[in-house]
C-alpha cells in the first residue's frame, strides 16, 4: 500500500487519474507489473487501472506496508 | 430539423450505457465492455406516452475535459458547440449502483449545463446479490432530480423511466452541486461523501481480482494471450471449413439444378455463372466472417480486451505505439473501418495518426475469402507439428506479415513524420462480465446483414457486369466443339479478356495471367469480389469437372503465383469505404492517398518477390 504524496507533470494523464481518484492523500495499491517491464496495475477505491509511468508524469508516494512489486 | 425533443444518454465508461440505450430504443448497436467502445455517436427513437423522443448515446467520459477525441465529442454536443450534432434538450445520466463516485463525479459537472436531467441507476440488482442496497429517494432529494433504478438487459424499469422523462412529476433541472471551477479531487471527495449515505456496499465482490491473478500473471498471464490469439486465428479456419463446405455444396447443387431444369440459353447461362457463380462463391465465405466477429465481440465484452492492451503495452511500445493501439487494430482484424473510427479512444494525436495508418494492412474479413481460396487452391491440406494444418498455418502466416508490416509502418512514421514521445498507457479496467447473447447476437447479424449486402450490391452489380462482359461480343463456336471448350472458346474473345490482356502487362512481372488481372481490378470494388471473379470466369470448368472452385483452381493456379496473389492482397489498400473513413477521420485526402500509393508499391514489390522466389 502507498499513499500518493504529490501527482504532477502529466498533463491530460494527470488530469484523468485526478478524475478516476488518484490524488494527494489518496491511498492505492500497486498490484502487479505487466510483463517486460511494462505498465502497472494500481488499485483504489472501487478502480482498478492499468498505468505506464513515462517521462513526464511523476507520482510520488510514501510507502504505508512494503508490497513484493518493485515499481 | 424536428421539432421532437433529443435526450443524450451520458455515463463514465463501462456503467452499462449502451445496454439501457438498447433497452429504450431496441435500435441494434454493440455494446462493448472497455472504456470507449462507443465510437460514433448512435441515435435512435424512443416512443413514450408523450409521443416520440430522439436519443442519442455519447461516447463515456469522466467529466467535461476531454482528453481523446470521443470525449471531446461528448463534451462539444452537451455543450452545444459540435459543429454537425446538435444540443440535446435534456440528459440521462447513467449511474453504476455499484461504484457511483465517478458517476457522481460527472453529474455535478453536467449539473452546471442546467439542463433537463434523469438519472438512471443500473447495476443496481448487482449490489442487492452482494447483499448491499441503493437508497434511491434519498439520491433523489440529494440531487434534486428523478432517480430510476433500471436493469438495461432485462428491460426492468425502464418504463418508470420514460415517464420520469416525458411526465416529471418532479423538477428535472438540477441545481448546480458545485462550484463550476470545482477540481476533478473536489467533485469526486463530494461523491464519495454522498454515496456513503447512500449506498450500503454488501459483500466485496472479488471474482475479477481472482481472475487477473492468473490472467494477468506474469508468465501465465503472457502464456494465455498467445494461446487466445493463436486459438482465435486458428479457429477462424478449422471451425468454418465444415459450413463452409456446407454452402459450397449448396450452391454447387443449385448450379447443377439449375442446368438440369432451365432450359439452355441466356437466361439459364445467366443464374448460374453470374448469380450462382459470382455472389454464390463469395457467400461461402461468411461463415468465416461471422466466426472473426463473435470472438472480437466475445473479447471486449468480457472485459479481457482491456487487460489484453495492458499486457501488450510494452510490445506496442517497441513501435512506438502504446497498448490502447491494439484495440483499433485487433478490431481491424474484423474490418478496417470500425477499427479506424475507434482509434478515437487514443489520446494522443500522433499515436492515433500511426494507429490509423497501420490498420489497414491489418488482415480484415474482405481479405479472408482470397486467402482461403488461394491457399486452398495452391497449399496441400497436410497436417504438421502434432495436429497444426499447413493451411491454417500459412493462414496465420498471413495475418502475421500484414500485422508486423503495419506495426512497422507505425514505428517507421514515428520516427519520422509523427515524431515525439509516448504519452503513457492509461486504462480502467472493468470488471470482467459474461457477454450478453443478445448483443452477441445483435453483431452477427450486423455483420452478416452487412455482408450479404455487399454480396447482394456491389459484388451483384460487379458480377453482372462481369459476366456481360464475359458473353460479348459473341464468338463462333464451332459445333464439333465441346461445351466447355465452347465456353473457353467465347471468355477468350470476349472483352473481359480484351481488359483483363490490355492491364495484364502491369503485373506481368508478378506471374498474373489476365484472369486474375481482371480479379484483382475487381478487387476494388470489394476485395472479397476477387473470389466472385475467379467464380465466374472458371464457373464453366466447375461444371465440367463436377468439383469446387477451390478444387478446380487447384489445378490452374502456379504455386509462385498463388503465393504471389497472396503476398499482394497482404498489402494492397483495396477498399474505398477504408479510404473514405481514414479522410473523415484524418481531416483530408492526404492520408488516403499516402497510404493507397504507399501500399500499393508494397504490395507489388513482394508480390514479385514471392513469385520470384516460388516459380
Amino acid at each position: 500500500m502507498v499513499r500518493i504524496v504529490e501527482i504532477r507533470g502529466g498533463g491530460a494523464t494527470e488530469r484523468r487519474l485526478r478524475e478516476l481518484g488518484l490524488a494527494e492523500g489518496a491511498e492505492c495499491r500497486v498490484v502487479r507489473r505487466a510483463p517486460f517491464g511494462g505498465p502497472l496495475e494500481l488499485s483504489f477505491g472501487s478502480t482498478r487501472i492499468g498505468l505506464r509511468l513515462a517521462d513526464g508524469l511523476v507520482v510520488m508516494v510514501e510507502v504505508l506496508s512494503s508490497a513484493t512489486i518493485a515499481a | 430539423m424536428t421539432s421532437r425533443r433529443t435526450l443524450a444518454v451520458v455515463g463514465t465508461p463501462n456503467v452499462g450505457k449502451s445496454t439501457l440505450f438498447n433497452a429504450l430504443t431496441g435500435l441494434r448497436q454493440k455494446v462493448g465492455n472497455f472504456p470507449g467502445v462507443t465510437v460514433e455517436p448512435l441515435l435512435g427513437s424512443v416512443r413514450t406516452s408523450e409521443g416520440a423522443a430522439e436519443l442519442i448515446d455519447l461516447p463515456g467520459v469522466y467529466g467535461l475535459d476531454p482528453t481523446s477525441e470521443d470525449e471531446r465529442m461528448t463534451a462539444d454536443v452537451l455543450r452545444g458547440e459540435h459543429p454537425s450534432i446538435p444540443r440535446p434538450d435534456g440528459l440521462i445520466v447513467v449511474l453504476n449502483g455499484s461504484a457511483p463516485e465517478k458517476c457522481l463525479a460527472l453529474f455535478s459537472s453536467l449539473a452546471d449545463l442546467g439542463l433537463p436531467t434523469v438519472v438512471a441507476v443500473t447495476m443496481v440488482d448487482e449490489v442487492k446479490a452482494r447483499g448491499g442496497a441503493f437508497d434511491d429517494i434519498t439520491l433523489h432529494h440529494e440531487l434534486g432530480v428523478p432517480v430510476v433504478s433500471v436493469v438495461g438487459s432485462r428491460g426492468i424499469g425502464i418504463g418508470d423511466l420514460l415517464d420520469a422523462i416525458v411526465r416529471p412529476t418532479v423538477a428535472q433541472i438540477p441545481t448546480p452541486v458545485l462550484s463550476p471551477t470545482a477540481t476533478p479531487t473536489e467533485r469526486l471527495t463530494w461523491a464519495t461523501a454522498l454515496v456513503q449515505r447512500v449506498v450500503s456496499p454488501g459483500n466485496h465482490n472479488s471474482r475479477s481480482e481472482k481472475l487477473d491473478r492468473v490472467l494477468l500473471h506474469p508468465v501465465l498471464g503472457t502464456v494465455i494471450f498467445i494461446g487466445v490469439m493463436a486459438f482465435f486465428f486458428q479457429a477462424i479456419f478449422t471451425w468454418s471449413e465444415p459450413l463452409m463446405t456446407l454452402i459450397e455444396n449448396g450452391v454447387a447443387e443449385l448450379q447443377r439444378l439449375v442446368a438440369d431444369t432451365m432450359d439452355d440459353g441466356v437466361v439459364q447461362n445467366f443464374v448460374t455463372n453470374a448469380l450462382l457463380g459470382g455472389v454464390g462463391s463469395v457467400i461461402v465465405f461468411l461463415p468465416q466472417i461471422l466466426i472473426l466477429n463473435v470472438m472480437i465481440v466475445v473479447l471486449e465484452e468480457c472485459g479481457y480486451l482491456a487487460r489484453a492492451a495492458f499486457l501488450i503495452d510494452r510490445f506496442m511500445g517497441v513501435f512506438g505505439l502504446q497498448g490502447r493501439s491494439f484495440i483499433p487494430l485487433l478490431g481491424s482484424f474484423a474490418c478496417a473501418i470500425p477499427g479506424i473510427m475507434s482509434a478515437r479512444i487514443i489520446p494522443n494525436y500522433r499515436d492515433r495518426m500511426a494507429t490509423i495508418l497501420a490498420a489497414p494492412l491489418m488482415t480484415c474479413s474482405a481479405r479472408l475469402p482470397v486467402y482461403a481460396l488461394i491457399i486452398s487452391a495452391v497449399v496441400p491440406a497436410t497436417t504438421v507439428w502434432g495436429g497444426f494444418g499447413l493451411q491454417g498455418i500459412v493462414m496465420s502466416a498471413l495475418f502475421v506479415a500484414g500485422a508486423l508490416s503495419g506495426l512497422l509502418l507505425a514505428l517507421v512514421l514515428k520516427r519520422t513524420m509523427f515524431r515525439g514521445g509516448v504519452v503513457p498507457f492509461l486504462m480502467e479496467f472493468p470488471p470482467y462480465r459474461l457477454p450478453s447473447l443478445r448483443s452477441l447476437g445483435i453483431g452477427v447479424i450486423h455483420r452478416a446483414k452487412d455482408f450479404l449486402t455487399t454480396a447482394g450490391t456491389v459484388i451483384l452489380a460487379f458480377s453482372i457486369a462481369l459476366w456481360i462482359l464475359t458473353e460479348l461480343p459473341r464468338a463462333d463456336v464451332s459445333s464439333d466443339m465441346t461445351e466447355i471448350q465452347a465456353s473457353q472458346h467465347q471468355l477468350e474473345q470476349s472483352f473481359a479478356a480484351d481488359i483483363g490482356r490490355s492491364i495484364q502487362p502491369v503485373f506481368e512481372p508478378l506471374g498474373f495471367d489476365w484472369r486474375i488481372t481482371l480479379g484483382i481490378l475487381g478487387s476494388y470494388a470489394a476485395r472479397e469480389t476477387f473470389v466472385g471473379v475467379m467464380g465466374q470466369i472458371y464457373a464453366a470448368d466447375v461444371r465440367e469437372d463436377d468439383v469446387s472452385l477451390r478444387t478446380t483452381l487447384r489445378s490452374r493456379l502456379s504455386l509462385g503465383t498463388g503465393l504471389a496473389i497472396l503476398a499482394f492482397y497482404v498489402y494492397s489498400l483495396q477498399c474505398i469505404s477504408t479510404m473514405a473513413v481514414m479522410k473523415r477521420e484524418t481531416g483530408s485526402w492526404k492520408w488516403p492517398t499516402i497510404s493507397f500509393v504507399v501500399l500499393f508499391v508494397l504490395a507489388y514489390l513482394s508480390a514479385f518477390i514471392v513469385y520470384t522466389m516460388f516459380s
